[in-house]
């Protein structure tokens, strides 16, 4: 059983490959889809909240594939469903990849002979959609993450592993604590040695709830509802 | 940071709000789309008009319309709408009805647009997304539902369709249609501040 990993440039991205890294986890593949984006200058504040969320946002994603002399394959842009990426994944011989991005997968991808793992940020079938965690916070003042195979619906493929977080004590959601529970979530599904084990659970595609990305009134009282 | 409320600033119809990665602003961000919500509800007239007694009318064509989806038929969006808020005054609305609302708001969250016509799969070739009172009933309707069963998926469409017909206001000139954005703001702050509440925060 061989699995690999996809990364962007992005927050989620900089959260796995640091915490796959410091588990002393070497998977079989590493690729990085990578538009060449200015990395953003985060402020001390935020640099620490993810220092104590067991990663470093300052540090880009290629800096640390470099740094650790990690093999990886690099394509010029950021697109899941790109043509070259499913020529290369076809050849590849890994049976699943770590997907970190997010969108919908379409068919020529998930049919190129690799299955695809996403670590979605809301427990399912009743948390379904990009920003749920928000809404989770508010229903039930915590979120949680599972982890499941891709399929071409949104949040609806079988179900490998969930787990549930307190909700954070800081305002930045969206770039630190969405990498933090993503990646902790992962690192258990590996160190558990759920993907080899393969006893995943079907869902129920019309059971549960799906939201829509979130309003910025709801998603200030959920942020409020964190640091209150 | 914006000095206004930033999401219907701009005609919304024209310029759909995608919303994503919104920066939190804090408590200002609140202060500042409370004010805008309450000077538009400010601007509308009390009119002495009953709304109960408005979806009553004509209710024998509406639920023709309704039934029109059952024969697989193509129909008319403002008369279903007007079958559902007679339906929720009426407290006869069911699981048939709330399924088909749940596609209307999926539609118009994935476009942000409600058109004049549909299929019975909800899809449509309709060009004519601009008729205010579909975004006024809708919005009306998800409010009420929330009411009942405070699932915020229904308070977020709200809050949406709700940027769109504010940021649309010097085009809505039809009494009821007035009276609708009011009812729909009004219930729409209403729910935020018990929301709130219940979370133990304050509008400051």
């Amino acid at each position: 059983m061989k699995v690999g990993i996809i990364l962007t440039t992005d927050n989620r991205s900089k959260a796995y490959i640091q915490k796959l890294i410091k588990n002393n986890i070497i998977l079989d593949e590493i690729i990085l889809m990578n538009s060449g984006n200015h990395e953003v200058k985060y402020s001390k504040e935020i640099i620490q909240k993810s220092l104590e969320s067991g990663f470093d946002i300052s540090i880009s994603v290629l800096t640390t594939l470099k740094e650790n002399n990690l093999k990886f394959h690099e394509f010029n842009f950021v697109d899941i469903n790109n043509l070259k990426l499913i020529e290369y994944v076809k050849k590849s011989k890994i049976n699943y990849y770590l997907f970190t991005g997010g969108g919908i997968l379409k068919k020529d991808i998930l049919t190129a002979g690799s299955k695809f793992i996403h670590f979605h940020p809301g427990i399912v079938p009743d948390y379904r959609g990009s920003t749920c965690f928000y809404y989770s916070i508010i229903n039930e003042n915590n979120c949680g993450v599972t982890s499941f195979v891709m399929d071409q619906e949104l949040d609806t493929g079988d179900i490998i592993y969930q787990k549930k977080f307190v909700k954070p004590n800081h305002k930045y959601i969206d770039e630190i604590f969405d990498p933090f529970i993503r990646s902790e979530t992962m690192i258990e599904v590996i160190q558990k040695d759920l993907i080899k084990k393969s006893k995943f659970l079907k869902q129920n595609k019309s059971d549960g709830e799906t939201y829509f990305i979130i309003h910025p009134v709801l998603k200030h009282i959920s942020i409020m509802n964190c640091i209150k | 940071m914006n000095k206004k409320y930033q999401y219907n600033e701009i005609d919304c119809l024209e310029f759909p709000q995608k919303y994503q990665m919104s920066v939190f602003e804090g408590n200002n961000f609140l202060i500042k789309y409370k004010k805008s919500r309450n000077k538009i509800i400010k601007k509308i007239k009390n009119e002495e008009i009953d709304i109960v007694n408005y979806f009553e009318q004509n209710y024998e064509v509406n639920k023709n319309e309704y039934l029109k989806i059952k024969k697989k038929e193509c129909f008319e969006t403002e008369k279903i709408f007007k079958f559902f808020l007679n339906r929720i005054f009426t407290n006869k609305l069911n699981l048939k009805h709330k399924k088909l609302i749940n596609k209307f708001i999926s539609k118009f969250e994935i476009s942000k647009k409600i058109f004049m016509n549909y299929d019975y799969n909800i899809k449509t070739d309709s060009n004519n997304y601009k008729i205010m009172k579909n975004y006024l009933m809708l919005s009306l309707i998800c409010m009420k539902i929330y009411e009942e069963e405070n699932n915020l998926k229904y308070l977020n469409a709200t809050l949406k369709i709700n940027d769109v017909t504010t940021s649309n206001f010097n085009k809505i000139l039809d009494k009821i249609d007035l009276i609708l954005l009011k009812q729909s703001l009004e219930l729409e702050l209403k729910q935020i501040e018990i929301l709130m509440n219940k979370k133990g925060l304050r509008i400051i």
